[in-house]
């Protein structure tokens, strides 16, 4: 029946247009719930505030995996996102609201440099529930995991060396920011 | 990009020639002109391009041991020629930018340019180095006088720079993470008759001698002896990346870890 609507021979073509199209709509019950822990590990130069990623690990769970390097991927871009976020990228005007991070020369994007080789692992997959696949969402997952990783992993360090005063820092934590932490 | 003349000399003298026309500009590598004209910070007519100068290439030991690097050698070159003898400003030349960048700009063209946050100021200064022009010897205590701005008249092409060789030395970079221009950088070396300690990065006025520093060590080589020094925040650049008193901050904290890494 196909090939006869794509191929209209002998096809009525005054009363039916060629080809066979047909739209419908999927709307699931619900979100899903993706889930996970993840883990950093950094070191901090107290003289100047600078953070260093020592060690990174992510575990997800997302549920039916059906590509797994695609969803490795996801994973490693959101990551690299992150930490961009926690370190790095920031979006900052002036008082008269001149935006002065307005080119890659002020704003910090993450370079491989910045960003450690990571563990990823999917491997804990619990099926959804209520989608026919099983599936979960993943590409937001690393970039929702890392900032909170890698903040905390700040805040720690900064706090076993003393600081009890500080409980977070606003990101991105660049070494100014850190340091001017540290000056109480 | 706007319309432009580029005259490409084959020579020394045809280059000074074309400099000396109306709205004439030197190109080094173009690391820094090429992206000022594509935001139409400036225009000028005519490009006066330097690179086809062979006689401006090439780092050269002279007769009384000083490391001399023509006008338009990338840092590239630099960072590979000078590494067996002046390795504080091998390793200098070689964290410039990026690989892309080091394979095109040129020490003349960062010294002309006199960025305040740039590194080949910081050595020059460091080592005491001399600019040669087709003109002239010039000293780089003379150079450097503020931001942006140089001893050199119109149209006054750098042909070679002169480094003394300092009995040890070492430049230390803190990168602004975006740019990885030196957010503060600072260039210390040793010579029989006295330390100097040059600041990139740093100072509303660009790049400059730290003479208190200077003096204590001189006294003695050594990280403590700058323990009690502190500097004023009242001159140091405040920006996105840095407040004046960080920078103030951050200078000490280089010149002790230079200091310590020359060994």
């Amino acid at each position: 029946m196909t090939l006869a609507a794509y191929v209209p021979h002998n096809y009525p073509l005054v009363e039916i247009e060629p080809g066979l199209e047909e739209t419908a709509f999927y709307d699931p019950n619900n979100f899903t719930y993706p889930a996970g822990a993840y883990a950093c590990e950094v070191e901090l130069d107290p003289e100047t505030g600078r953070v260093t990623i020592e060690r990174f690990a992510a575990a997800d769970d997302f549920g039916n995996v059906v590509n797994p390097m695609i969803v490795d991927g996801q994973v490693h871009g959101g990551i690299a996102q992150g930490i961009g976020q926690a370190l790095l990228e920031t979006t900052t005007h002036d008082e008269y609201g001149q935006l002065l991070s307005g080119s890659y020369m002020d704003h910090a994007m993450p370079r491989a440099s910045d960003v450690p080789f990571h563990a990823v692992n999917h491997s804990c997959q619990t099926p959804c529930t209520h989608n026919p696949l099983g599936v979960k969402g993943c590409g937001e997952a690393g970039a929702i995991g890392s900032p909170p990783a890698v903040v905390n992993a700040v805040v720690d360090a900064l706090q076993r060396a003393g600081h009890s005063h500080i409980t977070h820092i606003d990101m991105p934590l660049t070494p100014l920011r850190v340091w001017t932490a540290m000056q109480g | 990009m706007y319309a432009f003349e580029l005259v490409r000399p084959a020579t020394l003298d045809e280059a000074v020639k074309a400099l000396g026309a109306e709205e004439a500009q030197a190109l080094g590598g173009g690391q820094t002109l090429i992206p000022t004209l594509k935001q139409r910070l400036a225009a000028p007519a005519k490009l006066v391009c330097l690179g086809g100068l062979a006689e401006l290439k090439g780092v050269c030991i002279a007769d009384d041991g000083a490391v001399c690097v023509g006008g338009a050698t990338p840092h590239a070159v630099v960072a590979a020629e000078a590494a067996a003898h002046y390795p504080a400003l091998s390793a200098l030349a070689g964290n410039i930018g990026d690989p892309a960048a080091r394979n095109r700009g040129t020490i003349g063209g960062s010294l002309a340019n006199n960025d305040p946050s740039a590194c080949y100021p910081a050595a020059a200064l460091g080592s005491g180095a001399t600019i040669r022009t087709v003109n002239r010897d010039i000293a780089a205590d003379d150079f450097l006088p503020g931001v942006f701005t140089t001893a050199l008249g119109d149209g006054e092409i750098i042909t070679e720079v002169r480094f003394p060789v300092p009995e040890r030395a070492a430049y230390q970079k803190f990168e602004q993470p975006a740019s990885r221009f030196a957010l503060v950088g600072v260039f210390v070396a040793k010579y029989a008759d006295g330390v100097r300690v040059a600041v990139t990065g740093a100072s509303e006025g660009g790049v400059s001698r730290w003479a208190e520093a200077e003096a204590a060590l001189s006294g003695a080589f050594s990280a403590g002896a700058i323990a009690g020094l502190s500097l004023d925040a009242d001159m140091m650049i405040g920006d996105l990346h840095g407040s004046p008193e960080y920078r103030a901050h951050l200078v000490k904290v280089l010149t002790g870890r230079a200091v310590t890494a020359a060994g």
